[in-house]
């Protein structure tokens, strides 16, 4: 009784003996025993001594030789299948040396994955010939195997090489075997392809299953082939109406390149082989004279050519290829929308049950792309998603599902599937907008609806775990917002933020919060004063003691104030701000003096941030986020949103001296503003306090928080800018207040120029050349853009601006004289 | 000035950044799990960094590696999809001439990277004593490779035929490779048709401004991305970021398929370098690749004197040409000649301007000079030397 093989080997050759000799000497020496497997050559029209050769040869394996006339490698291979007695059909191309392993892993895999098509490696061999041509296959090749290596590879059907394969053989019979018609095209290892993932046969790449091919491609052989690929298509086009998208790209428009290619293979193709032929010829000395480049580009355009000619032989003219084209038809879609807020885990399995076609990613409203519908590829699988999911900025989306889901699987204020576009449109043009509302809103608790009857917007402070991420402004059209509206617009905006704040998590214990003396200086604003200190006595800071200092007071009203609060208070008679503030600092009991002003109120969570800064031994001084408490009026949204307002960012930024030019040195402001700063005592010591002269209530009005950076930075100390560490500030209301606030700040800064030109910390240059821009260029400009009406600040605070500059000279000079006699008179 | 050099990995961020006092500045390497994803630079007051909130501000400074080691993390995968497989059996190659105290050092560091079957081969390049031999012997395991003709791309090729196994990796004798510096590059070879891997070097100290200029001069570290260098999209004679031999690994077969270093070029000759570039711009035009890994990572002591400085730039200067000078004469490249004048015309002539000016992003006269002094002597450098070659040869 004979026992059928397990394994049949099918190998259809055509004249050439020395490698069918080669590859059978290497079946001889396979690991698979010998009496498992048979051998089917086919010998396609073979005309020299093949067949009586291969009779000659003593092999362990039974080997069948199967003759017919010159019929393609097609009709050989379905010769050999129906010949075949094993349950398992190896293919094997007589260019391929197969390596010992071979016919075991292909076993091994049919056994583990049954009902897999089994492709396996062809490793090129890397021959002495380094010409361009062959580099480059070289490395397709190379990079071709590397994708079939990697576990996220997406089979398509040109995964589906004939050269070295493996299917079951009822699996190859219920395909339909090879179609016969591809004679003189190649390609029919394609189209069968098709039909094996039509039918939901999964591909799968097996690399021990390996063999040496012996790639004889020459350089004109593969034009050849370019061009036969190219009618090879065509023909998968006509049997696989969906695959015709593939040729789209011959008939677009818009190169001019593409559109000359197209028009020459199928007008004239004389003409256009005749260039071809050229071209190809000059390939060879381009290649000889180094030209790389050029090279490269012609031979990309040859292919071109020959792949559009190959076209042309199938479909004669351009009209039947449009035709050809608008017969495509759209394959079988299966879309699945994925929310990446539910995690990886939910994802892999979404995609593992669905096997959709095209996925598309979105994060709540956030939409995020998708993974578009490749014609003739396997459905998607769990495994497909990493290396799709790492395309930015969906990974940071997935991290941010991490932030928004609870414990159970739920998320946060949004529900998974709801549909997306909710947000509201952003005010994006604030040039119409005068009056806003101005609103928190934290992410990690849900919101309510907002009211702003009589605002045309809303500007919203987005926050995380307490850090600003940034502001939302929002047009407001009825009297309410809804708070999941809100929301979603904020997801819009912030999301990377968002998700980037929720991998960081501050690390570590944190070392006892330092003890701190918060300085509050006021002047007869007992109203002000109260709602600083309410806001003052809810910080959650546990260690801190407030004083507040009276700078030459006109009442009592400030002491009363003061009294019905935990607060030390102390009267300096010397008017001045920095004389309260150098008050504040001799009276302070701690290590850290922070400074606020009386018509600013705090965030709960200051003195935490300002503590954090601190924790670093080597920071001097910390300044933080100033926000405006209300946008009610015009004076107010121009102030804040034309003039640039308090805030410095919501980034934390280091300044230092090694790290800044003079001219950043001198435009101190960036640093931060005196409602919201502090510094260590040992820093404002070493300093001399602040300079008595400068600052509200003296002749400079303003300018002693500058003056202060601005040494603090020369002396190289190193400042930081904490955006937590939010103090809410009110603008002034009226127009003819922020003209006065302007001219002050005119003339404060002219004053603060020119004590940096006193006393060259800087070089003097440096000054000379900022307040050359400064009031020529950027003040000037925009005072003759404000008389012009073209600014929209109005021309009179810009004046005022002006004005105060103008007055600098003066007030620097009043002001030192009478500090100099304020000093000697308190000295006495 | 001098400048701290810190080794952070974020993943456990030290409580407190303090260091020497008389530091003015510091350098932070930035890794995630002991691969390095970033550096940054920070000011120090009264010894320690002035660095608040470190894993923010320093994950920011890294930017996209750290989002994508962080984003593997969660997705359980390698983040360059280079498969997690066992090291392929590699040697470790150090060429030295008459350096001892250094070569202990680096032998020190090699012997703590984890042991996966490596060779260790010391080539010591034309001695004049015998204190090479005796660090050596201090060391088991360590192979002593006397070569005693001059030039460190002699020594280099006859590492390559002294080695074992197929993949050579060489380091310098100044030079402390880190842990996982071995296994990072020996994992990139899974490409067949990669012929040369490079990593990434950074400072093992900023003590003098010889050291500071030589890092801002010329970095070694070519970032912190995974980058495969493919001629048909690289020029290949753009050899200057695609790494140096401080920090390289080949495979053996280069000796056959290209023909190993030039022994022309580089230390010991009239030329002073350029033979690592040599080689990565013949592995390209033979239609190889060449991978940066910046997970394979060394430390580097530049030199601290101001008159090797200039000497070091001046050789970089002679080399790059040498090698060009080569490969237009030998191989009739044009783009040899053509890179040169690109260089000159964009990068060395503004630069010269720049310092002229007193630009504030301005280097040193004297280093720009010395560098084109370099370059000037190139040509005919790399011409004395292969009569030379020819010479010893006869």
């Amino acid at each position: 009784m004979i026992i059928p093989p397990d394994l049949s080997v099918i190998i259809p050759t055509h004249n050439r003996r020395a490698s069918v000799e080669r590859l059978l000497l290497a079946l001889a020496r396979q690991t698979f025993d010998p009496q498992r497997f048979e051998v089917i050559l086919v010998a396609d029209g073979c005309t020299d001594d093949t067949v009586a050769f291969l009779r000659t040869l003593p092999l362990p394996f039974q080997l069948t030789v199967a003759e017919q006339t010159n019929q393609g490698q097609a009709k050989a291979r379905n010769e050999g299948a129906a010949r075949a007695r094993g349950g398992l059909l190896a293919f094997l191309d007589d260019d391929i040396e197969p390596l010992p392993g071979l016919l075991d892993a292909y076993h091994e895999a049919h056994r583990l994955h049954p009902g897999h098509l089994l492709i396996g490696q062809s490793t090129p061999l890397l021959d002495a010939d380094s010409s361009l041509f062959h580099q480059g296959l070289r490395n397709w090749w190379s990079d071709h195997i590397q994708s079939l290596k990697t576990v996220a590879h997406r089979y398509t059907y040109r995964d589906m090489h004939s050269g070295n394969f493996a299917i079951a053989a009822a699996l190859f019979t219920r395909a339909g075997g090879f179609d016969p018609d591809f004679f003189g095209r190649s390609g029919e290892d394609y189209e069968f392809g098709v039909r094996l993932m039509n039918l939901g046969v999964p591909f799968l790449f097996i690399p021990e299953a390996e063999g040496f091919h012996h790639d004889q491609t020459t350089f004109a052989r593969s034009l050849l082939r370019v061009r036969m690929e190219g009618r090879a298509d065509v023909v998968i086009g006509l049997r696989h109406p969906q695959l015709r998208s593939h040729l789209a790209w011959i008939a677009g428009r818009g190169s001019l390149r593409r559109s000359w290619l197209r028009a020459i293979a199928f007008r004239g193709p004389r003409v256009g082989d005749l260039g071809a032929r050229l071209l190809a010829a000059l390939l060879r000395p381009m290649e000889r004279l180094r030209m790389r480049a050029s090279w490269r580009r012609v031979h990309g355009a040859l292919r071109g050519y020959w792949y559009t000619r190959g076209v042309a032989d199938e479909l004669g003219a351009v009209a039947d290829l449009h035709r050809f084209l608008d017969g495509a038809r759209a394959s079988e879609k299966t879309v699945l929308d994925l929310d990446l807020a539910l995690g990886t885990e939910h994802a892999r399995l979404a995609v593992d049950r669905i096997r959709p076609t095209t996925i598309r990613f979105h994060c709540a409203s956030l939409e995020l792309g998708e993974i578009p519908e490749v014609p003739g590829s396997e459905p998607l699988a769990g495994r497909h998603l990493p290396p799709a999911l790492a395309v930015r900025p969906r990974p940071l989306a997935l991290l941010a599902g991490r932030a928004f889901a609870e414990p159970d699987g739920k998320i946060r204020g949004d529900q998974p599937g709801r549909p997306a576009n909710k947000a509201l449109p952003l005010a994006l043009d604030s040039r119409s907008y005068r009056r806003g509302t101005v609103t928190e809103l934290e992410m990690t608790r849900p919101s309510g609806s907002v009211n702003c009857t009589g605002s045309d917007f809303i500007a919203t402070l987005v926050r995380y775990e307490g850090r600003p991420l940034g502001w939302l402004h929002l047009a407001c059209a009825g009297s309410t917002v809804d708070g999941t509206a809100l929301y979603d617009s904020a997801l819009r905006t912030f999301g990377w933020e968002l998700a980037a704040d929720s991998l960081i998590q501050p690390g570590g214990d944190r070392p006892d919060p330092p003890p701190i003396s918060l300085v509050i200086c006021t002047r007869d604003r007992a109203p002000l004063l109260e709602r600083c200190l309410t806001h003052v006595a809810r910080l959650e800071y546990p260690h801190f003691e407030t004083i507040v200092v009276d700078n030459a007071p006109s009442d009592e009203s400030t002491r009363e104030v003061a009294a019905r609060f935990p607060v030390r208070y102390v009267r300096e008679d010397r008017p001045g701000l920095d004389w309260g503030r150098n008050r504040g600092i001799a009276e302070a009991r701690h290590g850290i003096v922070a400074f606020t002003d009386d018509d600013a109120t705090p965030d709960a969570g200051w003195l935490n941030a300002l503590a954090a800064g601190f924790e670093n031994p080597a920071i001097m001084a910390v300044t933080g986020l100033v926000a405006p408490m209300e946008l009610a009026t015009q004076a107010q949204v121009l102030f804040e949103q034309v003039y640039g307002g308090m805030g410095k960012g919501m980034r934390g930024r280091l300044f230092h001296r090694d790290q800044m030019r003079p001219s950043q040195m001198i435009a101190i402001h960036a640093l931060g503003v005196g409602a919201n700063m502090a510094f260590r005592r040992e820093a404002l010591e070493r300093l001399g306090g602040f300079d008595t002269a400068l600052d509200v209530g003296t002749a400079a009005c303003g300018g002693g928080d500058l003056d202060m950076f601005h040494r603090v930075i020369a002396a190289g100390m190193p400042l930081w800018y904490e955006p937590r560490a939010l103090v809410w500030h009110q603008h002034r209301r009226e127009i003819a207040d922020l003209r006065r606030q302007l001219y002050n700040d005119g003339r404060s800064f002219a004053v603060y120029l020119l004590k940096l030109w006193r006393d060259r910390t800087v070089p003097r240059r440096s000054v000379a050349r900022y307040a050359v821009w400064v009031w020529g260029r950027w003040l000037a400009g925009r005072v003759v853009l404000g008389a012009l009406g073209r600014h929209r600040l109005p021309f009179s605070v810009l004046w005022a601006n002006l004005r105060g500059a103008v007055d600098g000279p003066r007030a620097f000079l009043a002001t030192y004289r009478h500090d100099r006699m304020l000093k000697a008179s308190t000295r006495v | 000035m001098p400048t701290a050099v810190l080794d952070i990995d974020l993943a456990q961020p030290p409580a407190q950044f303090a260091v020497d006092a008389r530091y003015t500045r510091a350098l932070l390497l930035i890794r995630w799990q002991g691969v390095p994803i970033g550096s940054a630079r920070f000011p120090v007051y009264q010894g320690h960094v002035a660095l608040v909130d470190p894993h923010r501000t320093l994950a920011s400074a890294c930017g996209w590696p750290y989002w994508e080691r962080r984003f593997a993390e969660t997705m359980h995968l390698t983040p360059d999809g280079l498969p997690a497989r066992p090291t392929p059996p590699c040697t470790i190659a150090i060429c030295t001439r008459e350096r001892p105290d250094d070569l202990r050092d680096c032998l020190e560091a090699i012997a703590k990277l984890p042991d996966d079957g490596q060779e260790v081969l010391v080539i010591d390049n034309a001695p004049r004593s015998e204190a090479t031999r005796r660090v050596v012997e201090q060391f088991p395991g360590v192979r002593y490779v006397r070569e005693d003709r001059v030039g460190l791309d002699v020594a280099r090729n006859r590492a390559l035929r002294e080695a074992t196994r197929d993949i050579v990796a060489f380091t310098d004798d100044d030079a402390r490779p880190d842990r996982g510096w071995l296994r990072a590059l020996a994992r990139n070879f899974a490409d067949p048709v990669v012929l040369c891997v490079t990593g990434l070097t950074a400072p093992l100290e900023l003590e003098t401004r010889a050291q500071e200029r030589f890092e801002e001069e010329s970095p070694f570290g070519r970032g912190f991305i995974r980058k495969v260098f493919d001629p048909s999209r690289h020029n290949p004679h753009r050899s200057g970021p695609l790494g140096a031999g401080v920090n390289m690994a080949v495979r053996r077969s280069v000796l056959e398929s290209i023909g190993g270093f030039d022994e022309a070029l580089d230390a010991g000759t009239p030329t002073a370098s350029g033979g690592d570039h040599d080689l990565f711009t013949r592995v390209l035009l033979a239609g190889h690749r060449v991978v940066y890994d910046p997970a394979a990572l060394v430390w580097h002591r530049h030199r601290r004197d101001w008159a090797s400085l200039r000497r070091t730039l001046q050789g970089y200067g002679t080399g790059v040409y040498a090698a060009w000078t080569k490969s237009f004469l030998v191989r009739g490249e044009l783009a040899a000649p053509a890179m040169a004048l690109g260089w000159f015309w964009h990068d060395q002539l503004p630069g010269l301007l720049r310092s002229v000016r007193r630009h504030h992003d301005r280097r040193s006269v004297r280093l720009v000079l010395a560098e084109l002094w370099g370059c000037a002597l190139g040509p005919w450098a790399y011409l004395r030397s292969v009569l030379k070659v020819g010479r010893a040869r006869r």
